[in-house]
């Protein structure tokens, strides 16, 4: 392969037809062909530019304001001591002032107001601690929760699996079972899961499939259905979809003996136990009995 | 006072400004670094110092200004460790007989990572020239702005990277 004006006129794509005849009788023209093909349509990770620009602007609050170190009348001096000990006492403010914490029990959903202003909808038996720092939002979740991010600093969902990143947008978040399961409703979010990184848009869904991260497109509701009262899960085993009934009805399920290995796609309501119950189970091969807070289910003899 | 150049202080001014680079700049510091967060956090930064130091910036120059800001953050950072770089892939109009095939998706998304690990294993100086041509379509002119060197060393480092990138799509077929 020579080096000279021929090649990176192709590149810039300015050869004229004589050019580019002679241009593709090189030998290695099939070879550049095939590579420049095989990344056509291929971007690099997308962020969000319009969020950014707003911080940007943000940080200044004088456009043009040059920083003066002499020369201030006495009442500047005063005015800037008073703000050099409100930056103080913001620092030296305990972080803990900034941190809140919130747990919605067994059968319950709990809407809760961030002190960022974003809100989340923590489903049954849930939990979050959430911590504005310096130059971040930081959500730890231990469970399942829908998420409405206020624009601004990012903001991160950490579970014990892996790590959702966003600016501003609504998604749901699981991670329940030794699973992650992520949807974006609105904006952008990305999934980091040891290493693994993906981006998802709106009505796009990414869980752990096996050890990498894959993405499909869901039918687009505005929230997630458990918020309306369906509990759905897709390729999931009976036993995670029976814990999570367990979580909703503040229940629990005896099952000796009987196989729950089945992977499905469940759903079920929860508005009432034996409904939710019989959502599941069918009617061909189990049979429950419902004592006070307990669930017995056994194998349906023939 | 006549006045020739907008002025960067202007708000409507710097957004356009912030448009115009701020992908670029962002791309530029992932194929470098292979790490998308810190590409982010130092965009933002870097357009931060311009805003701040608005009177300072020529309209003429803030390409090279963001660029150096960026460069002069990233030595802060930078711990040289293998990049990884991972991108979007758009589809186009498919081929409708290939587009069902199951063997054929497998192969695409093989031959996807090969070229990704490929191109990751680049020397920097060609990973990072070449990607700016290849996926920001940027002119060698525009390349060379950037990266503050000449237009001959931008087209040394992407003919570099074209020798070393032309031998693998062939090879996984």
């Amino acid at each position: 392969m020579t080096h000279d004006e021929l090649l990176h006129k192709w590149i810039a794509g300015t050869l004229n037809p004589e050019e580019q005849k002679e241009f593709e009788q090189r030998p290695e023209y099939p070879e550049l062909a095939r590579l420049y093909a095989d990344t056509e349509g291929w971007r690099p990770p997308t962020f969000d530019q319009e969020a950014m620009l707003k911080r940007v602007l943000a940080s200044k609050q004088q456009p043009g304001a040059k920083v003066r170190s002499l020369g201030l009348p006495v009442w500047g001096w005063v005015a800037a001591a008073a703000s050099v000990m409100l930056v103080l006492a913001l620092w030296l403010w305990p972080k803990s002032a900034q941190q809140q914490h919130f747990m919605a029990g067994a059968g319950e959903a709990q809407t809760v107001k961030l002190a960022d202003g974003s809100s989340a909808v923590l489903n049954a038996e849930s939990k979050l601690d959430f911590t504005v720092e310096e130059g971040e939002r930081r959500a730890e979740l231990a469970g399942e929760a829908f998420f409405e991010v206020k624009k601004g600093e990012p903001f991160i969902v950490s579970t014990d699996l892996g790590e959702v990143r966003v600016l501003g947008t609504a998604f749901n978040v699981r991670a329940r079972e030794g699973s992650i399961q992520v949807q974006c409703f609105e904006g952008r979010v990305a999934v980091t899961v040891e290493g693994e990184r993906v981006e998802l848009g709106p009505g796009e869904r990414t869980a752990i499939a096996g050890t990498s991260l894959a993405k499909e497109s869901v039918e687009a509701d505005n929230v997630p259905s458990w918020q309306l009262g369906i509990t759905r899960l897709d390729g999931v085993t009976l036993a995670h979809a029976l814990a999570e009934l367990e979580r909703q009805f503040g229940v629990t399920i005896q099952a000796e003996g009987v196989n729950l290995d089945g992977v499905g796609n469940y759903r079920f309501p929860h508005s009432d136990l034996e409904t939710a119950l019989l959502s599941l189970l069918g009617t061909g091969s189990f049979d429950f009995r419902i004592a006070n807070d307990q669930v017995i289910i056994s194998q349906k003899n023939d | 006072m006549p006045q020739s150049d907008p002025s960067l202080c202007d708000e409507l001014v710097f957004s356009q400004v912030f448009r115009d680079y701020a992908e670029t700049l962002h791309n530029y510091l992932y194929y470098k670094t292979g790490d998308t967060d810190l590409a982010g956090d130092l965009t933002q930064e870097a357009f931060i110092r311009m805003w701040n130091h608005c009177r300072d910036v020529g309209y003429e120059t803030v390409r090279g200004y963001v660029f150096r800001t960026a460069n002069n953050l990233l030595l802060n950072h930078y711990e040289h460790q293998k990049v990884r770089l991972k991108f979007n892939h758009y589809q186009q109009a498919q081929n409708p007989q290939e587009g069902q095939d199951p063997e054929y998706l497998l192969e695409e998304s093989e031959l996807r990572q090969t070229l990704e690990a490929a191109i990751s294993a680049l020397p920097e100086k060609q990973r990072v020239a070449f990607l700016l041509s290849r996926m920001d379509r940027k002119t060698y002119h525009e390349i060379a702005d950037m990266l503050g060197i000449s237009r001959q060393a931008v087209e040394k480092r992407i003919y570099n990277a074209l020798n070393t990138l032309r031998n693998i799509s062939p090879k996984i077929r």
